[in-house]
């Protein structure tokens, strides 16, 4: 049942600024757009849906706002104001992929709106580059520096100079900044997340024919093998995987399901499982084929399946058989052969049965193969498309737009080689030694948007170096995080409450589904939408690239695309409506019921076991085991993602839940470890790998390997605002710049390194007791 | 016994006991000078405390009481030395008693004053502590007579105005005495205060009269107190707190550290006021020998207390068993039992260490013992609540000493004080004394027979 | 009247905290920084509490999220001497603020630990503060408080339900913590209505209530199973 019934049939006039009449009390109004600040009633709440971006997930939200006062600074005066005021982010209940509920992370996004760090305007720099010396200055003065370095640029023939980084964004932004590329004629629009999805794509592609993320349904499954990826906590859309575990577990009357989870760390999710395999790093796939082995020895597989929608079965067959019985198996992955052999039957007996990999078995050398390996195992229960099994979510039917027409001056420059290419594979690596090394040409201009690579990725990639001798950087950034504490033009973003977007959920809830973000209050300060700052630049550069991006504003770009939508879905009726529809529901959603729906399920046909033999690799680790003792295992914070919340104090004083650490970064040690090292909980470690070191407190944790050092990856900034800086160690900058080879992906977990007490005494700050007991305490 | 007493003409008497409230040496104003700077010391930090938030003290969760609580329970337990001590002392017909009861019935109305701000030194909000009282108001809105904490409100109150009269009465002779062998401005102050005593008869009289509901009166009050402070604990739902002997034990560890804060206070007295004539080792072989039994009697308690809860061995009552007896507060723990047992046994037991320094020595280190104990008490329980995780612990700040000592500060001054404007020695009483002592010099008599009373002289 | 009460399963907690969060943004808890979490001041009117169980590799976490357990026999409640804490009409373990003098004993007497003193003003620094709750008032130093079931919930659902003449229905109050919970592991409701969610949920046989043995009646239900079994 929902709490706020906001799906009301409304009359709605053709004008924007319309308050919807909630069917109920009149406090349940649901807002589509600003309503004129005056027209608001004291005390009443309105709620606005709009879509989360804490994490590349894309749940839905419905955000509480209510009339209020505010202190705030004019002309440096203090003055009372009075304004919409944003009060609560709650899950949008309707909202397929989260059904109304959210992760921590997703309720503290007003610290991000009411983040007392922001930046407030356009900023250009005039002292050296770190020395953060910057003057405000106008818009106006901001764009026509903007557009005069672009228009420099084409004038010397070095459109392709122009690298656009950014993170994953949302579906239409990322249209909108490739088409931009297109127009201005740079081919380097490139993408990176820390924690990305190259290698799932990739292992999806070659299997399946996809290059996209699977959608896993927990939630009808009774058995799930989870490999590597965290996946209650941060990985791809920990609502959705939440409320599917939920569902496995408890959600259907005399079933219980079972999880069970290879890790190398006790994870949060694997502290969910009902079973924990500490898996030697890097043999997640060896695993897979051992139970595959078992499977198919004891023939448990899904006979029809394999027949009629496989290929490659007999040489894979021949392979498990071959190298994959349980005892070498148990060798390779450190788990005892009859668990391998128990859990292949439990796994084969108790279908719908899924397993899932991801995270550190991703983020190997090996971790194609890994994927591979372990996608087999739904190939064997014929998962593909069932119900408890896996699927891929099609985009919803948006408008197209007309190809970017190309100019002779952009046709040539857009045939430059892309940075981050060699061949099929993209590679953030090789964009950076490609971008470092000048060669097979320079960057001159660097657009930052929702990219902190100074921050988020290894320093061994020579990211500082790159960085430094960048003519000309431009940040969109809405705070000051580390790397655009170097760019020379900062271009303040809205926060994602304040503006236009839409975000297609990938892995989304099994159906196609989009979420629209509308700005839930008016811009607290003098930033812009950077989408329509593009917009505005593009205009200014040249006629070719207003013809490209016709759009006077990003909102006028998202709702043409949803007219696409629109003549798909909309049933009829005239599109105004069906827009103040989509805004009043946060975005549009195929129903339950329409399976298939208007717009098509796609869900993989077949699956080719042949990439397991070809792309078959033993994992390789940086740092030799004699220097290096220990494996590095990094992983995203529940609190921080990536790194990315730690400017919100909310989440800063969070407990992380398995240590209960708060305010600080921590270094996970198994007790004996640590016994053996001479360090006990609170007493500071360095930790060195062959491209760095990091100090931090040491955690005894039972869930630990004895072989393994874990730090959480989210602290450790040197700017990003008052609560984020200088607060704890970033382990990224331990990694060795490794990938696995196939796919480009960052090889995150393949470092190894070695662990001295520290002198120095320093804070850990636990907020529960959580003291390790030992035997005598037992009694 | 009573030699010297005996010796002391009623000249010399006067001279001994009067003299020092007239006379003031520079080291009067020394003492007087440190004690006020420390209580303004405390003060200030108390002022700071109010006005900053209860977080600048080291209280937290779990440990929600601290210091403060502990000093409390033991300032309670100091302030039953005087009155009840002396209205035992009076009613068994201790013959030694005279040169005792008024030090220790000056000790409680101190201790109870100083100890009853601790309540308010420990509120949040400690300008809203009228609303403790009940009294009569517009909204209908009473305290909540479950709570022990109105209880404690209306036990110390009451236990405090009945000290202080216990206090005041017998003073009103002495009084009487010292107006008319001064002049000027102290004639009319004790004048004042002697509420026009003449000493006829019937004062006399009714004094004795008075004198003797009182004590019978004040003994109950006195046990009911500490009891309900027990009850602050006990009634709680907390391992280690919820204990039935808790009453009792308290009342114990109250006369016990009573005892001791009496003799220090006397050897202290004495050699200050030089009154070695009239505070003699007799006095203190006699509380030595006392202190002796509730060292027993203490251990005793403390050894059901702490048997019971071992041989339970409930897993919440042994967190905090463990926590006090072996954990983070063993320290404390041993220490207490060396403190309460082991040091002072030795010396009291035996004759020849039976001394005045001795004594001193035994109940400075009773003192400490029993602040400890109180400081267990709260803190080791508080520490490990039932569900572990909430465990915790606690260390006091500099603020929450500060105010520590400028209480002791304060404790100490207002004695000093007193004993400089009021004799610290019942003169009538112990005049009285030496004349039952030297008509039947072979024991004691029951007091106050039908005899002609000593008048004002 | 209601007899509010809300059951959490712990079979589908997984620890994730994001109940903490929402119960911080519902009730204008105050963030207390570092010093303050180390000493064990955090404003959390709702943690989760972590076990460890075995020995690696056999080493199993458990959580379990404690809030007040709105008790029906309170501890807290008697010890208080100006009945600044009381039982409601609603069964629910009201707190009145003003009333609270700050004597800290009803947090000692509350055997679940989930009282929470504030040791100090709060401040927030600009523009954090506009995001405060104008439904939930904002506690001053000296004062006592802890999970109120959302109050102000229950309380607009009652207005609203009372203006539109019907009682509350099953599932319109949702206290902040139970509206985010990603595995649904919490459900709140009406106990006297046996036909409400989290009546259905009470009566599993998998249902319990945290230190049930002091008698403190506790109207939040645990829900735990304990392995997996092949069936
Ligand atoms: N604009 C405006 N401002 C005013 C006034 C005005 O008329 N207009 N009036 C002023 C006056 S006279 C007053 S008295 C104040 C009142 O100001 P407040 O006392 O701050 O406001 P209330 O809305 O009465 O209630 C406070 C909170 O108590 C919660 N609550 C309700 N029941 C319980 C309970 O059992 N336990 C707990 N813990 N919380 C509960 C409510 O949900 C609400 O969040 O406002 C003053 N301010
Ligand atoms: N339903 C509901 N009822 C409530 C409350 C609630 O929260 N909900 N709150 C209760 C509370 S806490 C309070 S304090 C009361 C408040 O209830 P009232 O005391 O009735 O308060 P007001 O509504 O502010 O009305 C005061 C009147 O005084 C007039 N006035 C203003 N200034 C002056 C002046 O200088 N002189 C004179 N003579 N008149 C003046 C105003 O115009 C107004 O008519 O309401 C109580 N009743
Ligand atoms: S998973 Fe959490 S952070 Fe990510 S989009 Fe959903 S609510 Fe936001
Ligand atoms: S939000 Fe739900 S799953 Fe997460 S910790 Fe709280 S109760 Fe558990
Ligand atoms: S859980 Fe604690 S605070 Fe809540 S009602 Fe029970 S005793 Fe009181
Ligand atoms: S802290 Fe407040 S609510 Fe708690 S007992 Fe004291 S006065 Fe009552
Ligand atoms: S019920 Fe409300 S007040 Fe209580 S813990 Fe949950 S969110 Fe916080």
């Amino acid at each position: 049942m929902k709490r706020r019934e906001f799906l009301i049939t409304t009359t709605l006039g053709a004008g924007a600024t319309v308050v919807l009449q909630g069917r109920g009390h009149q406090e349940e109004r649901l807002i589509p757009l600003l309503v004129s600040e005056e027209r608001l009633v004291p005390g009443v709440e309105y709620w606005t849906a709009s879509v989360c971006r804490q994490c590349p997930a894309g749940c839905g939200i419905v955000v509480k706002t209510m009339f209020g006062e505010a202190t705030t600074t004019v002309d440096d005066q203090t003055v009372r104001v009075k304004r919409r005021q944003a009060k609560k982010i709650e899950g949008n209940p309707d909202h397929p992929l989260n059904r109304g509920r959210l992760c921590a992370r997703g309720q503290a996004g007003l610290q991000v709106l009411y983040n007392p760090d922001r930046l407030r305007g356009p900023l250009k720099r005039t002292g050296p580059r770190g020395s953060d010396q910057y003057v405000e200055i106008t818009w106006e003065e901001a764009i026509r520096l903007l557009v005069e370095r672009l228009q420099q640029l084409r004038q010397r023939r070095q459109a392709h100079a122009l690298v656009f980084l950014t993170g994953r964004l949302p579906r239409h932004m990322r249209l909108l900044v490739e088409r931009f590329m297109r127009a201005y004629g740079s081919p380097n629009h490139i993408t990176y997340e820390l924690f990305d999805d190259t290698v799932e794509r990739r292992a999806n592609k070659l299997t399946m024919g996809r290059e996209a993320l699977a959608t896993y349904d927990l939630a009808r499954a009774r058995y799930v093998l989870s490999f590597g990826a965290p996946f209650l906590e941060t990985w791809r859309s920990p609502v959705y995987y939440s409320l599917g575990f939920g569902s496995l577990r408890q959600g259907r009357p005399g079933v219980r399901g079972k999880l069970v989870h290879a890790e190398p760390r006790f994870s949060l999710t694997a502290a969910s499982a009902d079973e924990w395999l500490p898996i030697n790093p890097g043999t997640e796939g060896a695993l897979a084929m051992g139970l595959a082995g078992v499977i198919i020895e004891e023939k448990l597989f899904d006979r029809a399946f394999i027949e009629r929608h496989t290929r490659g079965f007999q040489a894979f067959r021949q392979l498990v058989r071959e190298e994959y019985s349980p005892e070498p198996v148990s060798e390779i992955t450190g788990i005892p052969a009859e668990t391998i052999v128990r859990l292949a039957r439990e796994f084969a007996r108790h279908r719908p049965s899924l397993a899932l990999g991801g995270g550190a078995a991703a983020a190997q050398t090996n971790g194609l193969f890994n994927l591979i390996a372990i996608q087999a195992l739904n190939a064997l229960m014929g998962n593909l498309g069932r119900p408890g099994g896996l699927s891929f979510t099609p985009d919803p039917p948006f408008q197209e737009f007309p190809p970017v027409p190309e100019t002779p001056q952009t046709r040539e420059s857009l045939r430059q080689p892309r940075l981050d290419r060699v061949g099929e594979t993209a590679s953030i690596a090789t964009f950076i030694e490609r971008w470092r090394s000048g060669q097979p040409y320079a960057v001159d201009t660097l657009f930052l948007y929702e990219a902190n690579p100074l921050f988020a990725l290894p320093s061994a990639l020579g990211v500082r170096e790159a960085l430094q001798n960048v003519p000309f950087i431009v940040s969109f950034s809405s705070f000051k995080d580390e790397s655009t504490a170097w760019a020379d033009l900062i271009l303040p973003d809205h926060t994602y409450l304040e503006s236009w977007w839409d975000e297609v959920p990938e892995p989304g809830a099994g159906r196609p589904a989009v979420g629209l973000a509308q700005p839930v209050v008016k811009p607290l300060y003098d930033t812009r939408s950077t989408p329509d700052v593009l917009l505005q630049a593009a205009r200014s550069v040249g006629e070719d690239m207003r013809a490209a991006l016709p759009w006077e504003r990003f909102e006028d770009l998202l709702k043409d695309a949803y007219r696409g939508l629109h003549r798909a879905v909309g049933g009829g009726g005239d599109f105004d409506r069906f827009w103040e529809e989509v805004l009043k529901n946060g975005g549009w959603w195929a129903s339950d019921d329409q399976r298939p729906s208007p717009v098509g399920y796609v869900e993989p046909q077949t699956f080719d076991f042949s990439p397991a033999l070809s792309h078959r690799r033993q994992p390789a680790f940086a740092g030799d085991e004699r220097t290096y003792p220990f494996h590095l295992y990094i992983y995203p914070s529940i609190a921080f993602f990536d790194g990315r919340g730690a400017n919100q104090p909310w989440l800063q004083e969070m407990p992380d839940p398995m240590t209960t650490v708060a305010w600080g970064s921590w270094v996970e040690m198994h007790p004996r470890t640590a016994e053996r090292l001479g360090v006990s909980e609170g007493d500071r470690v360095w930790i060195e790998s062959p491209h760095g070191r990091i100090q931090a407190p040491v955690v005894l944790f039972p869930g630990a390997r004895p072989d393994t050092i874990n730090v959480p990856v989210g602290q450790g900034h040197r700017a990003y605002g008052r609560y984020a800086r200088n607060r704890g160690a970033n382990p990224v900058h331990l990694l060795a710049p490794l990938v696995e080879p196939a796919s480009g992906g960052l090889a995150w977990a393949a470092t190894r390194v070695k662990v001295t007490k520290s002198p120095e005494r320093g804070r850990l700050v636990t907020v529960g007791y959580t003291r390790v007991h030992t035997e005598a305490e037992r009694r | 016994m009573g030699d010297k007493a005996g010796s002391l003409t009623t000249n010399m008497m006067h001279e001994d006991l009067i003299r020092p409230l007239i006379l003031t040496g520079r080291r009067f104003y020394l003492v007087v000078a440190v004690l006020g700077a420390i209580v303004l010391w405390g003060l200030a930090a108390w002022g700071y405390q109010v006005r900053t938030g209860m977080g600048v003290a080291g209280i937290n969760s779990p440990v929600f009481w601290g210091v403060y609580i502990a000093t409390y329970i033991f300032f309670i337990g100091i302030s039953n030395a005087g009155t009840l001590i002396s209205a035992m002392l009076r009613l068994s017909h201790a013959g030694w008693r005279h040169p005792v009861t008024r030090c220790a019935e000056a000790i409680t109305v101190f201790a109870l004053m100083v100890g009853g701000m601790f309540p308010l030194i420990h509120l949040g909000r400690v300008w809203k502590f009228y609303w403790l009282i009940p009294y009569p108001n517009e909204r209908g809105l009473w305290p909540n007579f479950h709570s022990p904490l109105v209880w404690d409100f209306m036990a110390i109150n009451t236990y405090l105005l009945g000290s202080f009269v216990y206090l005041y009465l017998p003073m009103l002779p002495d009084l009487a005495l010292i107006r008319d062998r001064v002049a000027g401005w102290r004639r009319r102050f004790y004048g004042l205060l002697a509420l026009g005593w003449s000493g006829t008869p019937v004062e006399w009289h009714r004094l004795e009269k008075a004198i003797s509901i009182l004590a019978v009166v004040i003994i109950p009050v006195a046990v009911s107190m500490h009891s309900v402070v027990a009850w602050d604990f006990s009634v709680a739902l907390k391992p280690m707190w919820h204990s039935t002997i808790f009453a009792p034990y308290f009342v114990v560890g109250a006369l016990f550290s009573g005892i001791a804060i009496l003799m220090v206070a006397m050897v202290i007295l004495r050699r200050v006021f030089h009154l070695e004539a009239y505070l003699e080792p007799i006095h203190f072989n006699n509380l030595g020998l006392l202190l002796l039994t509730f060292c027993f009697l203490w251990l005793y308690f403390t050894f059901a207390e702490y048997l019971v809860t071992w041989y339970g061995h409930l897993p919440d009552e042994m967190a905090a068993f463990r926590f006090k007896v072996e954990g983070p507060l063993a320290p404390f723990f041993w220490g207490m039992v060396l403190m309460n047992f082991v040091i002072p046994v030795p010396i009291l037991a035996m004759r020849k260490t039976r001394t005045v320094t001795g004594c001193l020595v035994a109940s400075l280190s009773i003192l400490v013992g029993m602040w400890l104990e109180r400081y267990l008490i709260v803190v080791g329980t508080l520490s490990r609540p039932r569900l572990e995780f909430a465990w915790g612990h606690y260390a006091p700040t500099w603020v929450e000493i500060s105010i520590l000592m400028g209480t002791v500060a304060y404790f100490i001054l207002l004695y000093v004080l007193f004993s400089k404007i009021f004799p610290i020695i019942s003169i009538w009483e112990f005049k009285q004394g030496r004349r039952l002592r030297a008509q039947k010099p072979a024991g004691d008599v029951p007091v106050m027979a039908n005899e002609p009373f000593p008048g004002v002289m | 009247m209601a007899k509010w009460g809300m059951v959490i399963d712990l079979d589908r907690c997984t620890g994730c905290e994001a109940c903490v969060i929402a119960c911080h943004a519902e009730n204008n808890l105050p963030i207390v920084g570092e010093e303050e979490s180390a000493k064990g001041r955090q404003h959390n009117w709702i943690r989760i509490e972590r076990y460890w169980e075995g020995e690696y590799p056999h080493i199993r976490a458990r959580f379990i999220p404690v809030l007040c357990q709105q008790c029906d026999h309170a501890p807290c409640e008697p010890v208080c001497p100006v009945y600044a804490t009381y039982h409601n009409p609603e069964g629910l373990n009201a707190q009145v603020y003003n009333r609270c003098i700050g004597t800290r004993f009803c947090a000692n007497n509350c055997p679940y630990t989930v009282r929470v003193f504030n040791w100090f003003d709060h401040q927030w620094e600009r523009p954090l503060d506009e995001q405060l709750n104008p439904d939930v008032s904002i506690r001053t130093r000296g004062m006592m408080e802890k999970c109120t079931f959302c109050v102000q919930r229950i309380r607009r659902a009652r207005h609203q339900a009372e203006d539109e003449g019907r009682d509350i229905r099953d599932g319109e109050v949702q206290p902040a913590c139970v509206q985010s919970c990603p595995t649904e592991a919490m459900v709140f409701g009406d106990l006297d209505d046996p036909d409400s969610r989290a009546s259905q949920r009470a009566r599993s046989r998998r249902a319990f209530r945290l230190l049930e043995e002091l008698g403190t009646e506790p109207s939040v239900i645990y829900l735990k199973e304990d392995e997996w079994v092949e069936p």
